[in-house]
């Protein structure tokens, strides 16, 4: 009874269906307006669904992260779980006040003034009376805006400074829950990370259903995270499982790259996560997830979770070792954040943290370059002798890439370790970094990759072996 | 209940300024529908049939009154839709209750009517019509309008945000509803109109509170009913509100 007085929210079978095409389906709209939602029960053919059958239960003070590629159900996930949605299908039950930390500046109105705005949406969140001056007048200080600036019209301040105050007013309203739909920060330079660090603060003081698909946001904020995909939920994972379960399914095209540039990933792979952390930590996550697609696929035949398990089936058989940790030029790179920038002739000094799904003699390494446009503009061959690599024991990699004179683009680094005798086969790329390329070169001037002082030492036996 | 009446004033005040910003009229423009009407009644009526010479300032009282009363119950029924469609990326991405558009429509009505009220009040005096005991249900008779209207827009508020014919055909369906209602002519007792207002439930409601706004006493036992009537329907149309309008809330941008 006590454990039941914890939970916060809970969402049970939860599915939300949609006509294929709203447009051309007015009357399943209608349909849907007018039946009861008894009947709305059966999917139909002209329907699809954004989530199916999520059950998820929010204990009080936890932190629960989301991730999801783009169009995977998300937003639909957390206007259901903060209510601002109901679901076709399922239950949704919430014992606390929930406050949805999305779009700041809905509801505002650029011909009122900035303290009417900010008064009107604090009124429609249930603050009143001096409470609410209270929380415009903190917003107002807290941004240093004086009560002439206040009485303007909202349309002649700066729309970051405008996203940036809607936040700092939401972060004032009071409620239990928070769900957190992708924001993560507003306003612009120190201001979003001031925004930033108050929203997460709120969140630790909290409880907190976070969706979002910024990796270092969920790491600070929530210690486990579930996938969202094509609706459905797995999980859940450590954030940074996850993360890694997420990376292999998406595009990138969530994470401010193009959809094309992240490399060395089959646009439909989905990872084993079994094989990913054979023998290793974590076994337990992955025990769970393969399960539950064991599950999914008696549970279900439609055609989308059969080919879910095709994939990760295939999957399993490519993947060779994990990147944990990538250091370029002496800093972590992280996926989520694309902050490296160079020009042609400058080098970048990467360092691989990797762990071997699989104990197998290494024959060479293979470096190819792929540019935003997914082609590959690069390759580069290293034989190496005498490397063992072994399942569960982390090795370094560390290389000097010379960066060519190419296109101005993006382009996604990829590494492959060639099994001894076997043929070389893409799906065993493993992505590395993603940088951006300074240049005006029109078009590409070598095929060639330069690549410098290649090592590789297993960190358990201490093997080093200077190799190029 | 403070909050909720709080959050529906706002929303209603916040709303007129935004409409009334940089209008030298105001709130003034609330009565032109009305003056517009009752002219062209008025210029055309005569020929049409709709009143015999000598008879005008009566049928002018009428016609105020009825058109008073209708646009009560239509501001009633159609400022939720539009309010909601002002502020509905705030139905997509705020938690509050979605009942306050309810409540913000009515007001924002009753607020309109109270601004014509004092034109109907002038034109009483002036056509020297005698108040009688029968004004005393004037505030009942408003109140049921207001349910009304309120029970209306509770069906149409979610049909319209997902379906946008509804929110294009709501101003032809209120147009015919009002000439099916005898508020521009004398209900005929046979032929087609007089069916047309016999099926039609508004004529139950604005022709017995523009004769009671006019001297005629109504039937306590039709108004008590019809209360009754209304406030089922209203029971009805929030709970399909409830039911619905977060489900079409989904359809808000696409």
């Amino acid at each position: 009874m006590t454990q039941d007085c914890d939970i916060v929210l809970s969402l049970d079978q939860v599915s939300r269906s949609f006509p294929r095409d709203i447009a051309d389906v007015p009357a399943a709209v209608l349909r849907e307006m007018l039946w009861p939602r008894s009947l709305l029960n059966r999917p139909r053919p002209d329907s699809f669904f954004a989530l199916r059958d999520i059950t998820l239960q929010l204990r009080r003070g936890q932190k629960l992260g989301v991730i999801g590629a783009h169009r995977s159900g998300k937003s639909t996930l957390a206007g259901i779980a903060s209510g601002v949605l109901h679901p076709t299908r399922g239950r949704v039950a919430a014992r606390s006040s929930s406050l949805l930390v999305s779009r700041p500046t809905a509801g505002f109105k650029l011909a009122l003034s900035l303290r009417e705005n900010l008064a009107f949406r604090g009124t429609l969140a249930g603050l009143l009376g001096e409470n609410l001056d209270r929380a415009v007048g903190r917003v107002l200080q807290g941004n240093l805006i004086d009560s002439k600036v206040a009485e303007r019209p909202l349309g002649n301040l700066s729309p970051y400074l405008i996203r940036k105050l809607g936040m700092d007013l939401l972060l004032q309203i009071p409620a239990e829950m928070l769900v957190i739909d992708e924001l993560v920060g507003a306003g612009a330079g120190e201001a979003r990370l001031a925004t930033r660090a108050a929203l997460i603060e709120r969140i630790l003081a909290s409880t907190a259903l976070v969706v979002s698909t910024d990796f270092e946001f969920l790491k600070e904020v929530a210690d486990q995270s579930m996938v969202l995909q094509q609706g459905r939920l797995y999980g859940p994972f450590h954030t940074e499982l996850a993360f890694e379960h997420f990376l292999r399914q998406s595009d990138g095209s969530d994470m401010g790259l193009e959809p094309t540039s992240d490399l060395a990933l089959e646009p439909d792979a989905v990872f084993d996560p079994e094989d990913e952390m054979g023998g290793i930590a974590h076994v337990e996550e992955a025990g769970r997830l393969t399960a539950f697609q064991s599950e999914d696929a008696e549970a279900s035949m439609q055609e989308e979770d059969e080919r879910f398990q095709r994939r990760s089936a295939k999957q399993a058989l490519s993947h060779v070792a994990i990147a944990k940790r990538i250091v370029v030029d002496g800093e972590q790179y992280e996926r989520s954040r694309l902050r490296l920038l160079r020009r042609p002739g400058e080098t970048l000094d990467v360092s691989v943290d990797l762990l071997p799904n699989a104990s197998f003699p290494c024959e060479a390494v293979e470096l190819s370059l792929h540019s935003g446009h997914g082609l590959e503009v690069g390759r580069t061959v290293l034989m190496v002798h005498a490397v063992h690599f072994r399942q569960g024991r982390p090795s370094k990699i560390r290389f000097k890439l010379l960066i060519p004179d190419l296109p101005r683009n993006h382009y996604g680094l990829a590494l492959h370790l060639v099994k001894q005798g076997a043929a070389t086969s893409a799906t065993g790329e493993i992505k590395l970094i993603v940088f951006g390329l300074q240049t005006n070169s029109p078009k590409a001037s070598g095929l060639q990759l330069d690549v410098s002082g290649l090592s590789i030492e297993n960190c358990l036996s201490h093997d080093a072996s200077e190799l190029a | 209940m403070k909050p909720f009446l709080w959050a529906a004033w706002s929303l209603v005040m916040r709303d007129f300024r935004v409409r009334f910003r940089r209008t030298l009229l105001g709130v003034v423009w609330f009565l032109v529908p009305l003056f517009t009407l009752v002219s062209m009644a008025l210029f055309v009526g005569q020929d049409l049939g709709l009143y015999r010479e000598g008879q005008s300032k009566n049928y002018l009282v009428q016609l105020l009154a009825g058109l008073l009363l209708w646009q009560l119950v239509a501001d009633t029924w159609l400022e939720p839709m539009r309010l909601a469609r002002r502020a509905n990326m705030l139905l997509r991405s705020v938690v509050f209750d979605a009942r306050v558009l309810l409540g913000a429509g009515a007001l924002s009505a009753l607020v309109a009517f109270a601004l014509k009220l004092p034109v109907l009040i002038a034109a009483l005096i002036w056509f020297q019509v005698p108040f009688t005991a029968s004004i005393s249900w004037f505030p009942l008779a408003v109140c049921i309008l207001l349910a009304a209207g309120a029970a209306m827009a509770c069906f149409t508020l979610p049909l319209s945000l997902a379906l946008l014919d509804v929110r294009y055909a709501m101003p032809f369906v209120q147009y015919a509803l009002l000439l099916a209602t005898p508020v521009f002519y004398t209900a005929p007792q046979s032929g087609p109109l007089a069916l047309i207002n016999h099926i039609n439930p508004f004529s139950y409601m604005i022709v017995p509170f523009r004769d009671m706004l006019t001297g005629t006493m109504p039937d306590a036992s039709a108004v008590l009913g019809l209360l009754f009537l209304v406030c089922l329907f209203l029971g009805l149309g929030l709970y399909y509100f409830q039911a619905k309008v977060r489900l079409a809330a989904a359809y808000i941008g696409h």
